[in-house]
């Protein structure tokens, strides 16, 4: 038992890192009703930036006019550095509230997550390009050495760590609870229009405190350096346990909040001692807490983030009714059949790479498009008909004509699961599910050996078809990738395109965009919303498990890493940038996707491969807020401004006005 | 409205600002690049033994002299990516291949010509990569570290290509026909440390911490675990773990519970310092023994404290040991070519792999020299000598289950005073310990 205790408080610093980006997270949406997937990212930028001053005295600034980097004349000592880190995170807090989130105020749900997992990408690649990947020494801000408990070494900075973020969470509900700020944070939190009417400016103090969870991120990153690593991906990936962390808290309980993230840490170092006794442990356990956290807190215990009373409206990505599906379908049939053709090699590949993104985005044009649910997991479910795929041909010995189908429905089941949870939950409550399952997939299934082929990755067939040879190539056929794979996926692509289109026209899509304007009177109008809500992410689902099997034909050897968390969030930046609400916007979404046409032409011509990351997290930055429509949206409105596509704008802005809850 | 106009207008330009200051500054690590000095005359005695004769000629002259068809030499490599960086093997074969031109002139009159296809490790990107560069009608290719491997391979088996050198990670470059690596990675190195702790340190009691994922697991089991108890070890425990856990603390001290005679890590490059500073930390005791591939500079000075007294395998001779004429030129040509590129074992593979198959080459002779033939000549290796490590054969039965692997020799290398120290000055040998699965 004195064991456990003793792993317990080793999982103290672990615990320190959730709560205090948990806290960050609740203290932004406090402020401002954006829930910040950029947290993790924030610290981590800090703490480079902290760790440079100690190093070199240089300043690192991404602000137009000034310098980019200010030399201070040599190395800084730790009060200078640990001052200037705070201040260029109060800076960052600043900027980012004034060019990306304020104005996104009034936007949609969708738009403020699209808008934060671009910030998060973004930033992400800055500090990549900016600073490196090469392995960083971090001097420590706390004293390392360690004490004797129990008769076993526990690091000292850990305990300081987890005692720190308790005062944190402390002074926080001091400062809200005492302050006149903080009052009138909470009073525009419940009433906007009250407080406003008070005399308070509802836009500044959001934006205070978004630089004080900008602070208190960039807080964490250097007091937490010492123990997690200096690098781009750890403090990113915390933010699932965070969320989870703030859950608990309902995004409003700092205390709630700090104790769940420090339990998250605790429990998970508790179940890495637990696993060396118990053997038949599952695997994965203990990076699925978080989710298991999440689960729990919002629809267990039916727990969803309070209510904000905003002066807001509504604006939904306009799903223009499909016309003239005849033409578009054989022009498009016609240029795709020919530029596979013409093209061989490296563009022939991202041109096949493109068309199987496209059918990826379409599942989330449908999800996301039609029925306004955010699911930051897509990838799952195409990993999941992956691996089910090589799983029913290898081990099974099933017919790819039926196993590739199969696997698809694999996936739409997978989807119906994930869509349970969504009956009650909403918005980015369900963007939050939908991570932390993603995360959980991963941890139990994907890295499971048992389940996906070990240390080979799961092997999937060639295709054929009626002695055909539909495969790409690479096994000894020549001429990779092969135009009868090309074409083979054009031909699900253009069905699946074609079911879309037919499902938007169809009475089902009408009931869908209903449920997505406004669920309450979609039930008054007897539209069965728990029905078409499942439907939509069976749908859905197995629409991104005939893009998994195509991806699994495509490689000849899946792993997890092809299906991971980031890979999910990179397609939704793809649909959105498409387009998220139409057909054509996911053709256009195929094509930015990774590894896509887009960038694969844009890095021959213009070099800009290694910058790929971070255009894509600004480009989504962007489209939130200028074309929600995205790209194919953009160019839609531009051809044809008035006649049968109003501007969406002017059209929605009758409904909604006034005060609304946001759900 | 105007007003939310005009808030747009302003965020973007902000927006574009921020792109433009991002892209505008290169990193703090390539700030101080200098361009490629002039090359000089090269120290006589660095020659190895089987390289032509070509002391006395001035670089200029032989720069001239390598007028041939070019030899088209591909690189692929991993870079720039959160998930991992490894410029220093682009650059360490960069300078070889300089090198060897300008001292040489290339394979009698033909200059090797790079053409370089870097990734992001994703299974898309390497096949893109692979792609391209088939476009440029390589000779061979010569890898750095690509985890999208299992993508590109099979597109360059497809081709006939031979995938040579480098550190092999993956199960294809294990095991494909047309891949042959110089060293075994971490084949060689976890029985290689197995040996070391039954045999050297007779250990009882050994504890692994893996990275969490299959191939993990498979490195822990089947290149740890299996070796450690054939060789009488009575306590293997498993410690998994996550690549990009928040803190490793828990993880060591789960793996020094039960005080184990000595902890071995089954992880990259980052994990690697952040369970030195774990162990320094936690005050843990426990010799830990890491893989060849955490042996660089940069780990080291992370590790901090931690760093010190480490062990490590090496498939090297190991980069401090500059009396060893392999060593020495190695360490002389990345100061002339590639003065501020990292030195580590990935790096001294890289570089060795280009002078081990620039000998070939030059055997088979300039007019002889396709893809087919040089596969053939390094099928027919045996025992042949090697740069900066042991001597190599590359007839498929060096390592059960990976015929890649033409050499599995690793040193037991100790960090002290802050600099790695050969233990034992021979070469350890696990490839019997292992049994190949199927």
């Amino acid at each position: 038992m004195g064991d456990y205790l003793v792993f317990a408080l080793a999982g103290m610093g672990t615990g320190a890192v959730y709560a205090s980006l948990g806290l960050g997270v609740v203290l932004g949406y406090k402020g401002s009703g954006i829930i910040n997937f950029a947290q993790g990212a924030m610290a981590m930028y800090v703490a480079f930036a902290f760790d440079q001053l100690r190093r070199t005295g240089e300043l690192i600034l991404p602000v137009i006019g000034l310098p980019t980097r200010i030399g201070l004349g040599g190395p800084a000592p730790f009060p200078v550095a640990f001052f200037l880190a705070l201040l260029l995170a109060a800076l960052l807090g600043l900027m980012v509230y004034f060019f990306v989130f304020r104005p996104l105020r009034y936007a949609p749900t969708l738009a403020k997550v699209v808008a934060s997992i671009g910030f998060m990408i973004a930033l992400q690649a800055m500090v990549v390009l900016r600073f490196g990947t090469a392995n960083r020494s971090f001097a420590p801000v706390l004293a390392a050495e360690p004490i004797e408990m129990l008769g076993v070494q526990v690091p000292r900075d850990r305990l300081t760590l987890g005692l720190l973020t308790v005062l944190m969470a402390v002074a926080l509900w001091a400062f809200f609870r005492f302050t006149r700020f903080g009052t009138a944070t909470r009073a525009a939190a419940e009433n906007e229009k009250g407080a406003v009417l008070l005399g308070f400016s509802p836009d500044v103090l959001a934006a205070v405190n978004w630089m004080l969870a900008t602070v208190i991120a960039g807080l964490a990153g250097m007091l937490l350096g010492g123990i997690t690593a200096l690098d781009p991906v750890t403090y990113t990936l915390a933010i699932v346990p965070a969320l989870g962390a703030a859950l608990v808290g309902r995004f409003n309980s700092f205390g709630a909040t700090a104790a769940a993230g420090l339990l998250i840490g605790m429990g998970q170092s508790v179940i890495t001692r637990l696993q060396l006794d118990v053997d038949w442990l599952p695997t994965g356990l203990r990076d699925g807490l978080p989710f298991l956290v999440i689960i729990v807190a919002l629809v267990v215990a039916g727990r969803s983030l309070p209510m904000r009373g905003e002066l807001s409206q509504e604006r939904l990505p306009f799903a223009n009714r499909p016309k003239d599906i005849p033409l578009y379908a054989v022009a498009g049939l016609g240029v795709a059949v020919v530029a596979l053709y013409i093209t061989e090699g490296g563009l022939r590949l991202a041109l096949i790479t493109s068309m199987i993104g496209a059918i990826l985005c379409l599942s989330l044009v449908v999800l996301t498009g039609f029925l306004g649910q955010i699911s930051l997991a897509q990838m799952t479910f195409a990993g999941a008909a992956g691996f089910a795929l090589s799983a029913f041909s290898m081990q099974m010995g099933l017919p790819l004509v039926v196993a590739a189908p199969l696997s698809a429905v694999v996936a739409g089941v997978l989807g119906l699961l994930v869509g349970i949870p969504a009956l009650r939950v909403r918005g980015v409550n369900l963007a939050v599910v939908t991570l932390g399952a993603a995360v959980a997939v991963e941890a139990f299934i994907f890295r499971n050996p048992d389940y996906t082929g070990g240390f080979e990755g799961a092997r999937i067939p060639s295709p054929t078809f009626a002695g055909f040879n539909l495969g790409i190539g690479g096994q000894g056929g020549g001429d990779f990738p092969r135009v009868a794979f090309g074409l083979f996926v054009l031909t699900i692509l253009t069905l699946a395109a074609l079911a879309v289109v037919n499902l938007r026209k169809s009475a089902t899509g009408r009931r869908m965009l209903a449920v997505r304007a406004n669920e309450r009177a979609a039930a008054a109008a007897r539209i069965n919303v728990t029905w078409i809500k499942l439907l939509t992410f069976g749908l859905a689902s197995f629409i991104a498990g005939l893009g998994g099997a195509l991806l699994a034909f495509r490689q000849g050897q899946i792993s997890f890493e092809s299906f991971g968390v980031f890979v999910s969030l990179s397609l939704l930046a793809a649909a959105v940038l498409g387009g998220i609400s139409s057909v054509s916007g996911a053709i256009v979404g195929g094509g930015i996707v990774s590894g896509g046409i887009a960038f694969v032409a844009l890095d021959r011509w213009l070099g800009v491969g290694q910058y790929q990351l971070l255009i894509s997290g600004l480009a989504l930055i962007f489209t939130a807020i200028l074309s929600p429509q995205g790209i194919s949206g953009a160019v839609r409105d531009g051809l044809d401004p008035a006649a049968e596509n109003p501007n969406p704008r002017k059209r929605l802005a009758g409904l909604g006005s006034g005060e609304r809850i946001l759900s | 409205m105007r007003s939310e106009a005009r808030v747009r207008l302003v965020s973007l330009l902000g927006l574009v600002a921020l792109l433009a200051a991002a892209c505008g500054e290169t990193t703090v690590e390539e700030e101080e690049v200098a361009d490629d000095p002039e090359p000089e005359e090269v120290v006589e005695d660095d020659e190895p033994e089987d390289e032509p004769e070509d002391e006395e000629a001035e670089p200029e002259e032989e720069a001239a002299a390598a007028d041939g068809e070019p030899v088209v030499m591909g690189i692929i490599n991993q870079e720039d990516t959160p998930a991992g960086s490894f410029p220093e093997q682009r650059e360490a074969i960069e300078a070889a291949v300089e090198y060897v031109n300008d001292e040489f002139g290339g394979v009698e009159g033909r200059p090797i010509e790079l053409v370089t296809e870097i990734t992001d490790g994703s299974p898309e990107s390497s096949s893109g990569a692979a792609t391209t560069l088939l476009e440029q009608d390589p000779l061979l290719i010569m890898p750095g570290t690509d985890f999208g491997t299992a993508a590109s391979l099979p597109i360059f088996e497809d081709a006939g290509v031979p995938y040579v050198g480098g550190v092999p990670l993956l199960p294809p470059e294990l095991t494909s026909e047309i891949s042959f690596s110089f060293v075994g990675g971490n084949v060689a190195a976890f029985p290689g440390q197995a040996r070391y702790l039954a045999e050297e340190l007779e250990a009882d009691h050994v504890s692994i911490i893996y990275t969490d994922n299959p191939a993990g697991l498979a490195a822990a089991e089947t290149f740890s675990q299996g070796p450690l108890e054939s060789l009488g070890v009575s306590e293997v425990s498993l410690i998994p773990e996550e690549a990009a856990a928040a803190d490793f603390t828990p993880a060591v001290s789960a793996a020094n519970d039960g005080d184990p005679d000595a902890i071995m890590v089954l992880f990259a490059a980052q994990g690697c310092s952040r369970i030195m500073q774990a162990a320094a930390s936690l005050g843990v005791d426990t010799p830990l023994v890491y893989p060849g591939s955490c042996m660089d500079i940069d780990v080291l000075e992370a590790g901090g404290e931690g760093a010190e007294g480490a062990y490590f395998n090496s498939e090297h001779i190991v980069y401090s040991d500059t009396d060893d004429e392999d060593v020495a030129l190695y360490r002389e040509i990345m100061e002339e070519y590639r003065p501020d590129a990292k030195v580590s074992s990935y790096s001294q593979s890289a570089f060795a792999s280009v002078m081990n198959v620039y000998e070939i080459m030059a055997e088979i002779g300039a007019d002889e020299l396709t893809s087919e033939s040089l596969i053939e000549a390094l099928r027919q290796t045996e025992d042949r000598e090697s740069f900066m490590t042991d001597n190599y054969t590359c007839d498929g039965e060096q390592v059960p289950g990976a015929p890649s692997v033409c050499n599995a020799s690793v040193r037991i290398v100790q960090i002290q005073d802050g600099e790695p120290v050969d233990l034992f000055d021979e070469w350890f040998d696990g490839s019997d310990l292992i049994e190949a699965e199927g």
